[in-house]
C-alpha cells in the first residue's frame, strides 16, 4: 500500500506525519477540509508522488502503485531575502 | 518628489571628510533605490582599473523610497560595491532596523571611500556625522560590538563586521542589529579593508507621503492579503524559511554532499518542521513586518536567530550532516564572525569533496559535524586551511586541482536548489549578475509552488521569459526595498501603486518592471565593462554534464545553453549577451553608458 507523509502544519491533523493510504485519519474532516474544497485539492495544496506533482500527472485520478510514495505539502513558500 | 530625503552622504575615510550633496532626482525616477541606486553610482564610482579591495572600491549603503514609510516590510537596505569573491557588481540586502534608521537620519544613501589609517567608527546622529576611534572593537565579534555600540531598544542601531571581514575573508559578511546580514560576495572585507569596524544610525524623522489617504488605504489592502495568504500567515510564521526543506528533497532538487546527489536522507531532521518541533524558541520579526518568519532558536550551547533554509542546506545537505543542532551551532557562529553563511557552508562542503577524492589533506568529510564549527572558526582568522577556505570554494578547488568541484557560478556558492531538478533556476543562476543567486528571480515559486502560476520545472523551451519577468521584478523589489516575501502575497501591482502614493509620482506597474529592467541592464553593463563574458554565464560542468543517477530528477542535467540562447535573444542582447544600443537606448541608459564608457577607456 503506498504511503502518505504529511508535511508542515498539515501534522497537526495526525497522530504520526507518516500514515497509510486508506487509513481513518486520511477521512478525518479536519484533514479533508485542510486538503480539498469543494472536493477539489485546495490552491497550492502540493501532492507529489514519487517527487512528481500530482498536477503533472492525471491529478487525483493517478492510479498508485504499492511502493509509491506521497508527500502532501500545506502553502508553503522558501528562500532568505 | 517624497520617498526620498534628497540626501546623500560621503564619508572619505583617508582624510576624514564628510561631505552631504543632493540626490538627483532624475537618477531617482530611473533607478528607484537600494540596489538600483547603488548600481547607479558605482558605475561612476569604480571602474574596472580598481581591485575589489583597494581603498578605492567604495562602499554604498542604500534604502529606497519606500523604506522607513510604515508600508509593510519597508525595513530593508543595500550595501552595493566591487565584489572581493567575484569581481562582479554586488549588492547585498538585508532587513532588520538599520535601514529604517539610517533613513530616518535623513539620507538616501551613504557613500564610503578610501581606509582609515587605523580602525574607526562611524556616527550618524541628528547632532551630526562623526568618525570615532574603534581601537578597542576591532578583533571583537558582533555581538560584542553591537552591544558595546548600543543597540538601545532600537532607538539607535549597530552595522559591523566581525573578526571575518577585519581578516578579509572573501565570504564575511556585513552584520546589521546584531544578527542580520548583508552577507553574499564579501562585503565584509571590503569594510575590513577599509579600517571600518562599525556604523551606528539614530534617526528621528520619517519620510515624507504625498498621498496619506491613499497610502493608508493601501496598508489596509496589503494587511489583509498578507493575513489572507496561508504563504504569509501560516507556513512562514510558523516553521520558518526551512519549511521548504522536505519539498525540495521530494522532488529531487536538493543539492546533497556538493551537489553529488539530490536526496538526503537527514533532510527530515533538518527540516523547519523538526527546526519548531525541537528548538524553536520563539518568532521575530523586522521593523513593521507583520510576517514574522525569523526564527529564534536555542541549543544547550547557544540561542540566537535563525537558521534560514539556506543556511541548514549548506551545514546540512551540502556538508552530508543531519545533526540539527551543529547546524544552529553553526549558523550562530557565523553570525558572531561575520560569515556569508551559505559561501562557508559550500566552501566547506567543497573541501569535504576535496579530501576525499584524495586531493586534500583535511579532516574535513561528509557528515562530520564536529568539523563545522573548527572550519568556521578557522576560515574567519585565516588559520591553517582556513586561509584557503576564506577564498572561496572556487580558489579553494582550482588551488587542489579540481576547480570543477566549486559549485559556483562566477565564483559566488550555489544556493540550496539543484539546477538539474529546476532547470530554470539553473538559467537564473547562471544569468545572475552578482554570481549564482536564488534571490535575483523566484523560480521556485514558478517551478515547484506554483506561484503566482504553475510550469513544468523541467521545461526548457520558454523558460527564460519567465527568469526575465522575475529577474527584473526582484530587481525593481531590492530597489523600493521591500521583502520578496511581501511579494508572494501582494504583486507587483500595489508595490506600484504604494510608490505612487509616497511619491506623488504616477508609476504604472510596467514603470516599476521597467526600471527592475534598467537596474539589470545596468548590472550587466558593469560586469562587461570589467571583462565578463558569456563564458561567465554558465553553471558547474557537473551540473551540466553528470546526469543524476537516481531519485525524481534522475537522468536530468540542466540544459542551459537553448535557455541561454532564447534568454540573450529575449532581454534584447546580442548573440555575446551584451545589451544592444537600441535596447539601452529603450531603457535610457544609452548616455549613462557611453559617456562612462569613454571616461573609464581614456583614465
Amino acid at each position: 500500500m503506498a504511503r502518505v507523509t504529511l508535511y508542515g502544519g498539515l501534522r497537526r491533523h495526525v497522530s504520526a506525519p507518516m500514515q497509510q493510504l486508506d487509513s481513518v485519519t486520511m477521512r478525518d474532516a479536519e484533514l479533508q477540509a485542510a486538503l480539498f474544497e469543494n472536493d477539489r485539492p485546495r490552491p497550492h495544496v502540493r501532492v507529489l508522488v514519487n517527487g512528481r506533482n500530482l498536477e503533472w500527472m492525471r491529478g487525483l485520478d493517478t492510479p498508485l502503485e504499492q511502493d509509491h510514495q506521497v508527500a502532501i505539502f500545506p502553502p508553503i513558500a522558501g528562500g532568505t531575502p | 518628489m517624497n520617498g526620498w530625503t534628497g540626501k546623500i552622504l560621503d564619508i572619505d575615510l583617508s582624510d576624514a571628510t564628510v561631505k552631504t550633496y543632493e540626490l538627483d532626482m532624475e537618477m531617482a525616477r530611473l533607478f528607484l533605490g537600494g540596489r538600483g541606486l547603488g548600481a547607479r553610482l558605482l558605475w561612476d564610482a569604480v571602474g574596472p582599473a580598481i581591485e575589489p579591495l583597494s581603498p578605492d572600491n567604495v562602499l554604498i549603503f542604500a534604502t529606497g523610497p519606500l523604506t522607513a514609510t510604515g508600508y509593510q516590510t519597508s525595513n530593508r537596505f543595500s550595501v552595493t560595491t566591487k565584489s572581493p569573491l567575484t569581481g562582479t557588481i554586488l549588492d547585498a540586502n538585508s532587513g532588520g532596523f538599520w535601514g529604517m534608521q539610517f533613513k530616518k537620519a535623513g539620507y538616501d544613501a551613504l557613500v564610503v571611500r578610501g581606509r582609515a589609517e587605523r580602525p574607526v567608527y562611524v556616527e550618524i546622529t541628528p547632532n551630526g556625522v562623526t568618525i570615532e576611534d574603534a581601537k578597542h572593537l576591532w578583533g571583537a565579534r558582533v555581538g560584542a560590538v553591537t552591544e558595546q555600540l548600543g543597540q538601545n531598544d532600537n532607538r539607535r542601531n549597530v552595522l559591523c563586521i566581525g573578526p571575518a571581514g577585519e581578516n578579509l575573508s572573501r565570504m564575511a559578511a556585513i552584520m546589521n542589529d546584531g544578527r542580520r546580514s548583508l552577507a553574499r560576495g564579501g562585503p565584509g572585507a571590503v569594510m575590513g579593508r577599509k579600517n571600518l569596524k562599525a556604523i551606528v544610525v539614530e534617526g528621528k524623522e520619517r519620510p515624507g507621503i504625498q498621498d496619506h489617504e491613499g497610502f493608508r488605504f493601501l496598508l489596509y489592502e496589503s494587511r489583509k492579503m498578507l493575513r489572507t495568504s496561508p504563504l504569509t500567515s501560516q507556513a512562514l510564521p510558523e516553521f520558518g524559511t526551512a519549511v521548504v526543506m522536505n519539498l525540495i528533497n521530494h522532488i529531487g532538487a536538493l543539492p546533497t554532499r556538493n551537489f553529488q546527489q539530490s536526496q538526503f536522507e537527514g533532510a527530515e531532521a533538518i527540516s523547519g518542521e523538526a527546526l519548531t518541533e525541537k528548538y524553536l524558541v520563539k518568532n521575530a520579526s523586522c521593523w513593521a513586518c507583520p510576517i514574522g518568519c525569523t526564527r529564534i532558536s536555542r541549543t544547550q550551547k547557544v540561542e540566537g536567530e535563525g537558521p534560514e533554509y539556506e543556511t541548514t542546506w549548506a551545514f546540512g545537505a551540502q556538508c552530508g550532516v543531519d545533526d540539527l543542532a551543529a547546524i544552529i551551532e553553526a549558523n550562530h557562529l557565523c553570525n558572531e564572525l561575520g560569515l556569508d553563511t551559505i559561501s562557508t557552508g559550500s566552501t566547506i562542503g567543497c573541501a569535504m569533496e576535496l579530501t576525499e577524492r584524495g586531493l586534500l589533506d583535511s579532516d574535513l568529510r561528509f557528515g562530520r559535524a564536529d568539523m563545522l564549527a573548527p572550519a568556521i572558526e578557522a576560515l574567519a582568522y585565516r588559520r591553517d586551511l582556513g586561509d584557503d577556505l576564506a577564498d572561496g570554494s572556487l580558489r579553494l578547488a582550482t588551488k587542489y586541482g579540481a576547480p570543477e568541484l566549486s559549485m559556483s557560478v562566477k565564483g559566488l556558492e550555489m544556493p540550496a536548489y539543484d539546477p538539474r531538478g529546476m532547470q530554470g533556476q539553473g538559467l537564473l543562476y547562471a544569468t545572475s549578475n552578482r554570481g549564482a543567486c536564488h534571490m535575483r528571480g523566484n523560480m521556485l515559486g514558478l517551478e515547484v509552488l506554483g506561484l503566482p502560476k504553475r510550469i513544468d520545472r523541467f521545461q526548457v523551451q520558454g523558460k527564460s521569459s519567465y527568469v526575465i519577468l522575475h529577474q527584473n521584478i526582484a530587481a525593481a523589489i531590492d530597489s523600493l526595498v521591500v521583502c520578496k516575501f511581501t511579494h508572494m502575497a501582494v504583486g507587483e501591482e500595489y508595490f506600484a501603486r504604494v510608490l505612487s502614493a509616497v511619491s506623488g509620482v504616477e508609476f504604472s506597474t510596467g514603470d516599476l518592471v521597467r526600471a527592475g529592467e534598467r537596474v539589470w541592464n545596468l548590472e550587466r553593463m558593469y560586469n562587461l565593462r570589467e571583462g565578463f563574458t558569456r563564458s561567465d554565464d554558465t553553471l558547474p560542468s557537473r551540473l551540466l554534464r553528470e546526469p543524476l543517477a537516481d531519485g525524481p530528477s534522475k537522468g536530468w542535467v540542466n540544459e542551459l545553453e537553448p535557455m541561454l540562447a532564447e534568454y540573450y535573444r529575449a532581454r534584447g542582447w546580442d548573440r555575446q549577451g551584451v545589451p544592444t544600443q537600441d535596447k539601452l537606448k529603450e531603457l535610457e541608459l544609452e548616455e549613462i553608458v557611453n559617456s562612462q564608457q569613454s571616461t573609464v577607456n581614456s583614465q
